[in-house]
């Protein structure tokens, strides 16, 4: 769903369903916010919707024409590469959330979130849906947020590190860690930052996270990222801090 | 529509009021927020999630909801959206078009 951000008012509904849906093969879906509105494409100059869902447990990415008669121009299912799945198989859990773009190169997009358990970004064609690269983090799970820098080839993003990813384990209880990386778009990790510490209550886990990431001006290298932590390394000891988040600007 | 009244957007407490933020919006059920964009055009900062509180939302089953603000934390405008006309009871996300026009929501309908 399209707004206009000044009033609310819908631009373009969409609303995406199995072509063979029927009383008998009703499909489950998952959405996570992985959407784009390219208003002039490159090649072109119509406008396309990208997004990405999931459907029956597979991510689908595809893309519409964006007009009163919406037209799937492509898509893709991503196809799980073994069709055994254990008990609480972390290969196959996944989560499609951010599209985002290169704004030094408008032939190409980048979905990013998790995808065989691990937190992922991938490259594709804008005109084709072609996956040029896919980088995977192994110590990280999610990604909770990622930017463009205008003008720039590197974007940046931050996350999470489910530390003991076991299924079913409530967020209140396991074990996390925080992660700030820097990509450029040839897919290569220019840098990964760790953020973790000890949880003041001893019996607790440690459990660090991060939601949030911005940059004011690459020049400057000035980078800001939202936290929520436990850890008593940067919590003022005044207050005696105990087993809850305390939000953090870094 | 959402409204501006004692459920929907006032300061969170006296100690509060000299800031311009925090601010909240929401009833006696959960509100999960997924997206939240500072437009420059518009100068408004924008709020999308999921409520189940039917004295946020009109009844308490999956509603998603979006609402404006101004930067100094005035109500401007809100919607709840349900599984008719419009079928969205969730924000899972957004994102701005291209040309920073608008702001593009996904979620879900109702099954």
């Amino acid at each position: 769903m399209d707004l206009k951000t000044s009033d609310g008012s819908i631009n373009r509904y969409l609303s995406m369903e199995y072509y063979a849906t029927s009383s008998t093969v009703v499909p489950t879906y998952q959405s996570f916010g992985a959407v784009y509105i390219d208003q002039s494409d490159y090649f072109d100059s119509l406008s396309y919707i990208y997004q990405a869902f999931i459907m029956n447990n597979k991510i689908q990415l595809t893309r519409v024409l964006n007009t009163a008669n919406p037209v799937v121009d492509w898509s893709f299912e991503f196809s799980e590469f073994t069709a055994t799945e254990k008990t609480d198989d972390k290969w196959r859990r996944k989560e499609p959330k951010f599209i985002t773009t290169d704004p030094t190169n408008p032939q190409v997009f980048y979905l990013s979130g998790r995808y065989q358990g691990k937190a992922s970004v991938m490259q594709f064609t804008k005109k084709q849906g072609n996956m040029q690269w896919w980088t995977s983090f192994n110590q990280l799970t999610y990604i909770q947020s990622i930017i463009e820098v205008p003008g720039s080839s590197v974007f940046y993003g931050c996350g999470d590190y489910d530390v003991n990813d076991a299924f079913g384990t409530a967020i209140t209880t396991t074990a996390y860690t925080a992660g700030i990386f820097k990509m450029d778009n040839d897919g290569s990790v220019k840098w990964f930052m760790r953020i973790s510490g000890t949880n003041p209550v001893s019996s607790a886990a440690n459990q660090d996270r991060c939601f949030g990431v911005t940059i004011d001006n690459e020049k400057t290298g000035k980078l800001t990222a939202l936290l929520q932590v436990k850890m008593r390394e940067v919590r003022s000891s005044t207050y005696n801090p105990g087993n809850y988040y305390d939000t953090v600007l870094m | 529509m959402l409204s501006s009244g004692s459920n929907a957007l006032f300061p969170m407490s006296d100690q509060c009021e000299y800031k311009l933020l925090p601010i909240y919006a929401g009833g006696s059920s959960d509100e999960r927020v997924n997206c939240i964009k500072y437009d420059p055009l518009s100068g408004l900062i924008l709020v999308g999630g999921n409520t189940t509180s039917d004295n946020f939302a009109p009844a308490a089953n999956d509603h998603a909801f979006i609402f404006a603000i101004d930067v100094t934390g005035n109500w401007q405008w809100g919607k709840f959206y349900y599984n008719v006309s419009y079928a969205f009871s969730n924000v899972a996300g957004c994102r701005f078009s291209s040309d920073a026009s608008s702001l593009t929501f996904q979620g879900m309908g109702n099954s």
